[in-house]
C-alpha cells in the first residue's frame, strides 16, 4: 500500500512537469543542476561548429530554432556543447572543467544528442546515421519527447522497484523491473544488478536478453565447443531460444551456435537445416547474410 | 593556341637576347609538353587545354605539388576529371582536389572510374558541409593524401567512406584514436585467425560497407590502423597508414603539416603513401617542402629555370638557379635531384661537386640527416670518392664532415646506425682505421650524447668477438673523454660506463672495468660516510663488480665502480636471485668487510649471507647479516681466510642496494 501510494504521488509530480516549459541552460553542469532540481531529463546538443559545417548548420537551423522548442511537448532542459578542435593543454583543462561529469568519449560522431535523465544516467545519443535523419525541428522534437516520455516512465518505475525493494515485494518489483527493462533507452548496472537480486534464475529472461551481446555469443558458443564443453554451450541455447524476448536477428545468432553444436557433433545435415532456419529469420540484416555466408563455407569444405 | 605561340616566340627571343624567359613562361612550356606528351584526344581536349593553359595556379598545383609519376596518365585523368565537371576549373577547392586525384590515380594504376567518384565524393561532401574544415585550408600535395587513401583497398570504397563519414566525423586530432572504434581481436567470433583467408570472409557482404564491418567484427593492428585513418580520409583530413616492425599504424595530419602518428609503436615507420622513399623522416621532409605552396612554386621556378639554362648550355647559370633554389626550398628533393643530374649529365668539374658536397653539409645534414647522408651516399660520393686505398684521408674527413654536420636527430628519428654502418662500407680501411674512424666520430658526438650509445653499441657488435679490439676501442673512447671536464663529456662517459661496467665485470676485464670506472668518479659525489679501515690494504680496489639484473629500473651500473674503491658509488639488484659479487682487485687473507648501505630500506640486508671464495665458482659462507645499520663491520681477522673474489647473495629474495662494499686485508701473491 505504502509503494502504491509512493507510486501515485511520484506520478502526480510526474503530471506537474509535464506542464513545466522547456529551458535552455549554457552549461553541461547548469543543465544538470536544472534537470535535478526539476526531475525532468535535460537533452545536449554535441558539436563541432568552428571545424564541422554540418555542425553548424544544424545548430543554427535545428537546436536554436524557435520551432524546436514550440514542438515539444515534454518538459526538457536543452544545452550544448562545442567541442572544439585542436585545443592546447590550457584550453583543454578549461573545457574538462566546464563540463565536468560529461564523457567525451561516449560521443563518437559529430553532431550529436545525448539525452539524460535527472539522475544524470545517459538515456540515449543520437549520432551518425540516426542523427543525420534528424531533418526538422519536428522530427527532433518527437525524438526528445519520445525519450522524455521514457524518462518519466523510467523515473516512476524506479520509484515502484525501490518501494518494493523496502517492502520485500520481489513480485511487484519484478513486474516494474520487466517494464523498465522494455523501455527503449539505455540500462546501466543497476538494471542488471536489480534483476539479478529478485529474478536470480531469470525467469523474466531480461538479464538474458539485457546481456546478449550479439556475435559475442556465437563466439563465446565456440569456446565452449572448443573446450569440449559441448553440454553447457547446449544448454545455453536452449535457454536463449526459449526466451522470447529475443528478436529474430539475435535469434538468428542462436540459431547459428546450435548449427555450430551440430556440426561439432557431426551432424551436418541437421547444422545445415539449422543454418538455414538462421539465415531466414534475418535474410536481409547483417546476421542472417553473415550465418548463410559461414554456413556456404564450412559446409562446402 | 596563337597565344602559346606568341609565348615561345617571346622565349626565343628572349634568349637570343640574353634574357632568360619569364617564370610563368617557363611554366606554361613545361604544362605544353606535358599536354602533347598525353596526346589528348575528343573534342573537349583543346579546349581543356586552352583552360589549363590560361590559369599558371593551376599549372602551379600540377606541377609543383610534389612528383609527377606518368605524367602522361596524370594529364590524362585530369582531362576525363574536367570534361565530367568543367566548372571545377573556376572553384580552388574542387580544382585542387581534382588535381591531387590525377596525381595520384596513375600511381596507383586507378583510371577515371576509381578517380572520378573519389573526386565527386569529396567535391559534394565539401559542398554538404559535411567535411572538416581543414579541408579547404589543403593545397594539392596534402590532398594526395585524401585522393590516394589507404593500404587496404576496401576501405578506400565509397561505401566505406560514406560510413565513415557520418560515423566517425571527429575533431581532427581524434582520429588518432579512431582505430579503437573496432576491437582488436585475434580470431573472429567462428575462432578463425585473422591471419588467414577465413576471418572476414563470412561477412563481406553482410553490412552496407567494410569499415562498419570492420567495426563490427573487429581486426587487429593491420584493420585498425587501416580504419583509422580511411575516417580522417573520409572526413577530409590527411591521413596515411604505415607499416612498422611487425606491426601496422598510421598518421594523420592533425593540424596544417602537423602529422603525429598513431597506434605507433616505434620510430621505424614505412608510410604506405609516399615520395620518393618511405621512412617518416622522407614524410616529414616531403611535407615540409610543400607546407607552403608559394615557396613550392618559387623552387620550382627556379629549378624550371635552371633546365632551360642547361638546355642553352650555359651550365653555371644552371648551377646558380639550382642553388638558389635549394636555399629557397631546402626540402624539395626534386632540386637536389636535377642538380646532381645537372652535373652528372654536363661531367661538371671536380670543383662543382666539392661545392655540392658543402651545400649539402649546410643545408641538408644539419635538420634533415636522413637525407643527407642519403644524397651524400648515391650521388655525391661516387663523383667525389675514390675507392683507392691512397684516398682513404679524403673519405675520411669527407665521412666525418657529415658527421659533424648533423645536429641531433632533426626533422625525425632516422636510422643512424644504418648509416654508420654504410659509412664504415665506404671507407674501406683496415680495422685499426675503421676502430680509429668509429673514436673520432664518437668524439664529434660525445658532448650531445645523442648519437654515442648507437656507436658504441654498433662498434661493440662489430669487436663481439675481439677481445684485444674492444679493449682497445674502449681505451681509445676513454683517453678521449678523459681529456674533457665534467660538463663536456659527463652524460657521455655515464652512457658508456653503464654499458662496459656490467660487461666488463660479468667478462672479469679488470683493466677495462677501471679504466672506464675511474671516468666516471668525476660525475657523481664521493660516499660521505667512511667508517674507519680494518687493518691491511683496500682489495676490492682495482677489482670488478657484479651484480643480478644490473641496470634495472633501480639501478645505475655507472655507478657500481665507486662502490669498491675509496669514492664509494651504488648498485641496485633486482629481487629474484639477488646478489653483488667483487672480483678482489688483489688476492689475499681478508681482515673484515665494511658494508654502507643506501639509504632507505636498510632492513632488506637483514638474512643476507656473504660469502667468499678463492676461484669464484666454490662458495663459503663466513657471515649472516642480522640486526643491520647502515654501517655494517664484518670482522674476519680470526677466520683466517683467503680469498680472491668475496659475495653477498638474499636467500629470501630481498634486494641488496649498497653505496660501499669495502674489503680489507693483506695481499698475497
Amino acid at each position: 500500500m505504502k509503494a502504491l501510494l509512493t507510486v501515485l504521488s511520484i506520478s502526480s509530480l510526474s503530471q506537474l512537469t509535464l506542464m513545466a516549459e522547456t529551458q535552455r541552460s549554457d552549461s553541461f553542469a547548469e543543465a544538470s543542476r536544472i534537470s535535478k532540481a526539476s526531475s525532468q531529463p535535460y537533452a545536449i546538443f554535441i558539436h563541432g561548429s568552428s571545424w564541422h559545417a554540418l555542425s553548424d548548420k544544424y545548430r543554427s537551423q535545428l537546436w536554436n530554432s524557435d520551432q524546436l522548442e514550440s514542438a515539444l511537448t515534454k518538459a526538457v532542459t536543452l544545452s550544448e556543447i562545442h567541442v572544439r578542435q585542436n585545443l592546447d593543454k590550457d584550453a583543454q583543462k578549461k573545457f574538462t572543467d566546464a563540463h565536468k561529469g560529461w564523457q567525451i568519449k561516449s560521443v563518437k560522431s559529430y553532431p550529436a544528442i545525448q539525452i539524460f535523465a535527472a539522475d544524470g544516467s545517459l538515456l540515449k545519443t543520437y549520432q551518425g546515421k540516426e542523427m543525420r535523419l534528424l531533418t526538422s525541428p519536428q522530427k527532433l522534437a518527437k525524438h526528445i519527447d519520445y525519450v522524455s516520455e521514457a524518462a518519466s516512465q523510467r523515473r516512476t518505475l524506479w520509484t515502484q522497484i525501490e518501494a518494493a525493494d523496502k517492502a520485500g515485494d520481489s513480485k511487484l518489483a519484478i513486474y516494474a523491473l520487466t517494464s523498465l527493462s522494455a523501455l527503449p533507452i539505455n540500462h546501466d548496472k543497476r538494471t542488471i544488478e536489480s534483476l539479478k537480486k529478485h529474478d536470480p534464475s531469470d525467469q523474466s529472461g531480461w538479464q538474458d536478453k539485457l546481456n546478449f551481446k550479439e556475435w559475442d555469443f556465437v563466439r563465446n558458443t565456440h569456446k565452449l565447443l572448443k573446450d569440449s564443453k559441448s553440454k553447457e554451450a547446449q544448454k545455453l541455447v536452449d535457454s536463449h531460444l526459449s526466451n522470447p524476448l529475443f528478436t529474430p536477428a539475435q535469434r538468428s545468432l542462436i540459431l547459428c551456435s546450435r548449427a555450430l553444436i551440430e556440426l561439432k557433433g557431426g551432424n551436418k545435415e541437421d547444422a545445415s537445416k539449422t543454418f538455414e532456419e538462421a539465415y531466414q529469420l534475418d535474410p536481409t540484416g547483417a546476421n542472417g547474410k553473415s550465418v548463410r555466408a559461414y554456413a556456404d563455407m564450412v559446409l562446402q569444405s | 593556341m596563337k597565344s602559346l605561340s606568341l609565348l615561345f616566340l617571346f622565349a626565343l627571343m628572349g634568349s637570343l637576347f640574353g634574357a632568360p624567359p619569364t617564370a610563368d613562361t617557363l611554366l606554361q612550356q613545361q604544362t605544353q609538353q606535358m599536354l602533347q606528351n598525353a596526346s589528348l584526344a575528343g573534342e573537349k581536349s583543346d579546349a581543356f587545354g586552352k583552360t589549363l593553359l590560361a590559369s599558371t595556379e593551376w599549372q602551379r598545383e600540377l606541377l609543383d605539388s610534389g612528383q609527377v609519376e606518368k605524367p602522361a596518365a596524370v594529364m590524362s585523368l585530369l582531362f576525363a576529371l574536367w570534361r565530367a565537371d568543367p566548372a571545377m576549373a573556376s572553384n580552388p577547392i574542387d580544382r585542387a582536389m581534382a588535381t591531387a586525384c590525377a596525381l595520384e590515380g596513375p600511381r596507383r594504376d586507378w583510371g577515371v572510374e576509381e578517380m572520378q567518384p573519389r573526386y565527386e565524393y569529396f567535391r559534394d561532401k565539401w559542398k554538404l558541409g559535411l567535411l572538416n574544415k581543414v579541408y579547404a585550408e589543403l593545397n594539392v600535395f596534402q590532398r594526395r593524401y585524401l585522393a590516394r587513401g589507404v593500404q587496404h583497398q576496401h576501405l578506400n570504397q565509397m561505401s566505406s567512406m560514406e560510413y565513415q563519414n557520418m560515423e566517425v566525423c571527429l575533431p581532427a586530432e581524434k582520429y588518432t584514436g579512431a582505430c579503437w572504434y573496432a576491437r582488436w581481436i585475434l580470431h573472429n567470433p567462428f575462432g578463425d585467425s585473422i591471419h588467414g583467408p577465413k576471418y572476414y570472409k563470412p561477412y563481406r557482404d553482410s553490412w552496407g560497407s567494410a569499415a562498419e564491418m570492420i567495426r563490427k567484427i573487429g581486426g587487429v593492428c593491420g584493420s585498425l590502423s587501416n580504419f583509422g585513418a580511411a575516417a580522417a580520409i573520409a572526413n577530409g583530413v590527411p591521413a596515411a597508414t604505415m607499416g612498422e616492425p611487425g606491426h601496422c599504424a598510421y598518421s594523420v595530419m592533425v593540424k596544417p603539416s602537423e602529422w603525429r602518428p598513431a597506434y605507433s609503436l616505434s620510430w621505424k615507420r614505412g608510410l604506405h603513401t609516399s615520395y620518393y622513399s618511405g621512412s617518416w623522416g622522407w614524410h616529414i621532409f616531403n611535407n615540409k617542402a610543400h607546407a607552403s605552396q608559394q615557396v613550392a612554386s618559387d623552387s620550382a621556378d627556379l629549378r624550371r629555370l635552371a633546365a632551360y639554362y642547361a638546355s642553352q648550355k650555359q651550365l653555371d647559370k644552371a648551377i646558380a638557379s639550382l642553388y638558389q633554389a635549394q636555399k629557397v626550398n631546402r626540402y624539395d628533393w626534386q632540386v637536389w635531384l636535377q642538380t646532381a643530374e645537372l652535373l652528372k649529365s654536363h661531367k661538371a668539374p671536380r670543383s662543382q661537386w666539392i661545392n655540392l658536397h658543402k651545400q649539402t653539409l649546410s643545408l641538408l645534414a644539419p635538420e634533415c640527416g636522413e637525407i643527407g647522408w642519403h644524397y651524400l651516399n648515391k650521388y655525391i660520393y661516387p663523383e667525389l670518392l675514390s675507392a683507392a686505398p691512397d684516398q682513404l684521408n679524403l673519405r675520411r674527413s669527407s665521412l666525418l664532415a657529415f658527421q659533424k654536420a648533423i645536429n641531433g636527430w632533426g626533422i625525425a628519428r632516422w636510422d643512424y646506425a644504418r648509416c654508420l654502418g654504410e659509412q664504415i662500407k665506404f671507407l674501406k680501411a683496415p680495422t685499426a682505421e675503421q676502430d680509429q674512424f668509429i673514436v673520432a666520430a664518437f668524439g664529434i658526438h660525445a658532448k650531445q650524447n645523442l648519437f654515442t650509445p648507437i656507436i658504441f653499441e654498433e662498434q661493440l657488435k662489430i669487436v663481439a668477438k675481439d677481445d684485444k679490439r674492444r679493449q682497445r676501442f674502449i681505451a681509445s673512447i676513454g683517453r678521449a673523454l678523459s681529456r674533457g671536464s665534467k660538463e663536456d663529456f659527463g652524460k657521455v662517459i655515464d652512457t658508456m660506463a653503464a654499458k662496459v661496467l656490467p660487461d666488463a665485470a660479468k667478462r672479469g676485464d679488470k683493466a677495462t672495468f677501471q679504466f672506464i670506472g675511474k671516468l666516471t668518479a668525476k660525475n657523481y659525489p664521493a660516499t660521505s660516510i667512511s667508517p674507519p679501515p680494518f687493518p691491511g690494504i683496500l682489495l676490492s680496489s682495482g677489482g670488478t663488480l657484479q651484480i643480478d639484473q644490473p641496470a634495472n629500473r633501480w639501478d645505475k651500473p655507472e655507478r657500481h665502480w665507486g662502490v669498491i674503491e675509496p669514492h664509494g658509488g651504488g648498485f641496485h639488484t633486482g629481487s629474484k636471485e639477488p646478489f653483488v659479487m667483487v672480483q678482489l682487485g688483489n688476492y689475499g687473507r681478508l681482515s673484515g668487510v665494511i658494508i654502507v648501505t643506501r639509504g632507505g630500506h636498510v632492513g632488506r640486508l637483514n638474512g643476507a649471507i656473504l660469502q667468499t671464495s678463492t676461484n669464484g665458482k666454490d662458495w663459503t659462507d663466513v657471515h649472516t647479516f642480522s640486526k643491520v645499520s647502515r654501517t655494517n663491520r664484518i670482522d674476519l681477522l680470526d677466520k683466517k681466510i683467503d680469498a680472491g673474489y668475496i659475495r653477498v647473495t638474499h636467500p629470501d629474495g630481498q634486494p641488496l642496494h649498497f653505496e660501499k662494499f669495502h674489503t680489507y686485508g693483506k695481499k698475497q701473491n
